[in-house]
């Protein structure tokens, strides 16, 4: 392996260029990027270093740069104390500061996403092929998005073209048989602005723990196929009027079963119409479609058989009208069906239910130091006709380069369909029974974050304490008597305490050399406590994360530069209780191993339109003793080798 | 957005009849077997194309003498290895009165019989063959204790309740099922296996379909072509 290494570090560093030129870089890596607009902490257009709400970014630039295929690649290696591990059958379960994926909600372009597993989203369908930028608030946020944010909003913000025209086409290929084919076209004329975009990926299932007297949790990653093709079109026919529409398709074969492939399948689209009625007034109205379906493929038969549907169609209002300099009032409403057809209900049922909502927000810049904002939320849920209010209250006080924020939001998470309605038999072993009293999970979120920003360098701080009463969970398997079986139900379990505290740190220099050094730092502990009385089905957050980010760029000649990215993310160890899935279902205490991975990656600009970039993920050989549910999935030193070419710049 | 996908057929609803399909003279024809659940052997005569089914001894069942070998193991899986964990002696085994070879979900075992795995993957390929695979080494059943699975309640756990019993090792290769990653995955081999029966006739058998599309495993499609 040592001998690989070396070959594999000698590769890359033989394509390092070895004479030096004076130039300019081409694209300066902006790490900050205060001056950039945001949306999702208050629903307005805001710069980032304005915000009342603290919003954590990943730019364009950070995502180009990472190379990342999806949001998972991308959001552990950007963001500490997050960790993405597997449920039960290989399904992924995110966690993010203590929050499970069923905490936080997920938005693409502002919309909910149709579809769960084990209640998180497919994050193999949030591709980065297309996509701007990312916003992150951490904390409560129901009093802007409903349902489900109760630990946290990830916004998804694809991009428009810029360019009159562009045409990329990339490949990626590594380990695994791991392969990524892409290709963005993008057209900008005159008041049309279009981006389509084309993902395939392919990775083969490979065995990590052949030894079968080792106790993995896994033994093998099982390998999947994806293609995901997108369009979104915008058309400007007035100065202050733009209408988007867009449609996306998603396709996922699992290679789990070779024999009875599942499939995953999105169909999504929509229209947008953003109107700046004046200056001081805007008003936004929005239809969304998305339907996730989950199918068998019969291979034998030639069938392919759908055993999951959800569709949501909704429907939005938002207007802003801003009162002189100082405020600006917020108010909106949603409209949605929710459709559930699933093989976890009895004799293939379907449910529907109506949810409507109310909010408003009131931003007000008192002064150039102090800014306030409140809102509040009215949801209504048809299926047993329930309500939930929230709201939330915060402040910004700015001094010079130190920006302090703070504030208390509550959120919630109601009871979905499956939650209530389930009863299937589980992976051949025990009964999961829906239930239909269940009473929304409800959060409360203090948060204190400080800011500071000298020059180069930027320096946050932030702290959020959440109490999560009433949190849906199953409890501990029983015996039904009726029927002689064992069963888990849905329950309120009483409490949940979670504090997590983020540091970052991070700057970038300009040399004499006329390169740019940028590097980032960031840390996260967590402390996620839930009381007794639930059976956990996935491995809470580890205490403690670090991620580490560097990266050096030089353009060595007018038509030759170089980026070199060094990417660290270190994940304490961690102890916690699991309970086994088979009876007796005892709990036991399980020991995941701390562990860091790092990745050098090299990116060679040839001319403006050919990239070249070669990758070693995991340099330092890492293997998990045991691969546990939250071990990551690597074998060790992975070699990744990727080619893009932007065909309007040739 | 439904149309892309297809419709399940429903086993229970009278669609599908089990047994022998064709006319009665047939030899050559379609063997369809419910053989989802654990608890019984499906005996197949084929000279009378009849079907019996017998229960597997429970693990109360052992009321007299007991013969010393059949018993429920549960053992801890790794891969081929098999750790005892505890075991229940149980009942013989009681067989059909008239059979040539039984299945349970996918092991099969013969009467006296042997089998041969031909390298064709359709009974014609093999019937054109018939000579070359008549002529070629055949393996008797073995008692194996850890092939016919009782209880799989325990298997996300890595364990699992077998019954020790007469299988023939080649036919039942023709499914696999792998608990490493609970829960199993399955793996066909695609192959027509020749039976000789110990009145010396023979009988090609293709499994074509071992699981319905309701996702019921265990719904036997069967070509057979006997005699052969």
């Amino acid at each position: 392996m040592t001998i690989r290494i070396l070959l594999i570090l000698l590769s890359l560093f033989t394509i390092m260029p070895v004479t030096l030129a004076e130039g300019v870089v081409d694209e300066v890596a902006d790490s900050m990027r205060l001056d950039q607009i945001v949306v999702t902490g208050t629903r307005t257009r805001k710069l980032l270093k304005d915000t009342p709400i603290q919003t954590r970014i990943i730019t364009s630039e950070d995502i180009v740069k990472s190379d990342a295929t999806n949001i998972m690649d991308l959001l552990q290696h950007e963001l500490p104390g997050v960790e993405f591990a597997y449920a039960m059958n290989q399904q992924t379960n995110m966690n993010m500061s203590g929050f499970s994926g069923q905490g936080i909600l997920i938005l693409l372009d502002g919309e909910r996403l149709a579809g769960e597993t084990m209640e998180n989203t497919d994050f193999l369908r949030l591709n980065m092929a297309d996509v701007d930028h990312i916003e992150i608030i951490k904390g409560a946020a129901s009093a802007l998005y409903g349902s489900n944010a109760v630990g946290g909003v990830i916004n998804i913000i694809t991009k428009e073209s810029q360019q009159p025209w562009m045409l990329n086409v990339n490949a990626r290929w590594a380990d695994h048989k791991e392969q990524r084919y892409g290709s963005v076209f993008g057209l900008n004329k005159g008041r049309f602005n279009n981006v389509v975009s084309l993902q395939h990926t392919y990775i083969d299932t490979y065995t990590v723990c052949a030894d079968m007297n080792d106790d993995c949790e896994f033994r093998k990653v099982y390998g999947r196929k994806t293609w995901n093709v997108k369009d979104r079109l915008v058309w400007r026919p007035l100065d202050n009027l733009k209408l988007i529409g867009h449609i996306g398709y998603f396709f996922r074969q699992d290679k789990q079963d070779p024999v009875i492939p599942d499939r995953y399948r999105d169909f999504s689209g929509g229209l947008r119409g953003e109107w700046n009625i004046s200056s001081r007034d805007y008003l936004e109205m929005v239809y969304n479609f998305d339907q996730y379906d989950k199918s068998d493929y019969y291979k034998e038969y030639n069938k392919d058989i759908r055993d999951y549907s959800n569709v949501q169609n909704s429907v939005r209002a938002l207007y802003n009208h801003t009162f002189g300099r100082n405020g600006t009032l917020t108010f909106g409403g949603d409209y949605m069906r929710d459709y559930l057809l699933s093989y976890q209900f009895e004799a293939g049922r379907s449910y529907h239910q109506y949810t409507t909502d109310l909010f408003a927000q009131y931003d007000w810049t008192i002064n150039n130091h102090w800014e306030l904002i409140g809102a509040g939320r009215w949801d209504y849920f048809s299926d047993k006709s329930t309500s939930h209010i929230t709201g939330k209250l915060g402040f910004r006080y700015n001094l010079s380069n130190f920006t302090l924020r703070g504030g208390y939001a509550s959120g919630f998470r109601a009871p979905t369909l499956k939650e209530k309605y389930s009863q299937f038999l589980m992976v051949g072993t025990i009964y999961v029974y829906g239930n239909e009293n269940l009473t929304a999970e409800k959060s409360h979120n203090f948060n204190l974050g400080a800011e500071y920003t000298a020059g180069q360098y930027n320096f946050t701080v932030s702290a959020n304490y959440n109490i999560v009463n009433d949190k849906i969970a199953t409890h501990l398997p029983q015996v039904d008597v009726e029927h002689q079986r064992n069963y888990i139900q849905y329950i309120n379990i009483k409490r949940m305490n979670v504090f997590a505290l983020e540091a970052t740190a991070q700057s970038q220099w300009q040399l004499s050399d006329a390169s740019v050094i940028a590097a980032r730092l960031g840390y996260c502990y967590t402390h996620e406590q839930v009381r007794d009385g639930s059976a956990n089905q996935y491995a809470p957050a580890r205490p403690h994360s670090l991620i580490v980010r560097a990266d050096w760029s030089k353009a060595w000649t007018k038509n030759y530069a170089t980026t070199l990215l060094i990417t660290g993310r270190y994940l304490s160890s961690l102890t916690y209780t699991k309970m086994q899935m088979a009876p007796p279902f005892s709990l036991y205490d399980i020991d995941c191993n701390g562990y860091s991975i790092w990745k050098v990656q090299l990116t060679n600009r040839i001319r403006k339109a050919f990239s070249l970039n070669v990758a070693l993920d995991n340099i330092f050989n890492y293997a998990p003793r045991h691969y546990l549910f939250n071990s990551p999935t690597t074998l060790g030193i992975n070699l990744m080798v990727g080619v893009s070419i932007d065909i309007d710049k040739l | 957005m439904s149309d892309i996908y297809d419709s399940p057929e429903d086993v229970s609803s009278g669609d599908i009849v089990f047994g022998f399909n064709g006319n009665p003279n047939d030899t050559r024809y379609t063997l369809k077997l419910n053989a989802v659940g654990f608890s019984q052997w499906i005996y197949v005569d084929l000279h009378n194309k009849t079907l019996t089914v017998k229960s597997i001894p429970d693990t109360l069942s052992l009321s007299g003498q007991w013969d010393g070998k059949t018993r429920w193991e549960l053992d801890s899986v790794r891969g081929a290895r098999y750790m005892y964990k505890r075991d229940i002696p149980v009942a013989t085994q009681e067989d059909a009165e008239k059979w040539d070879f039984a299945v349970h979900h996918f092991d099969v075992k013969t009467n006296n019989g042997a089998v041969y795995e031909t390298p064709y993957s359709s009974i014609d390929d093999a019937m054109a063959n018939a000579d070359a695979i008549k002529a070629a080494t055949y393996t008797p059943d073995e008692w194996m204790p850890h092939q016919c699975i009782v209880d799989l309640t325990y298997m996300m756990s890595w364990n699992i309740w077998h019954i020790s019993s007469y299988v023939n090792p080649v036919i039942t290769r023709w499914v696999t099922m792998d608990f490493s990653t609970p829960p199993p995955k399955y793996a066909v081999t695609n192959r027509v296996y020749a039976m000789r029966m110990s009145d010396g006739t023979y009988a090609a058998l293709f499994l074509d379909k071992y699981y319905d599309t309701t996702g019921k495993k265990g719904i036997l499609t069967i070509d057979v072509k006997y005699p052969f």
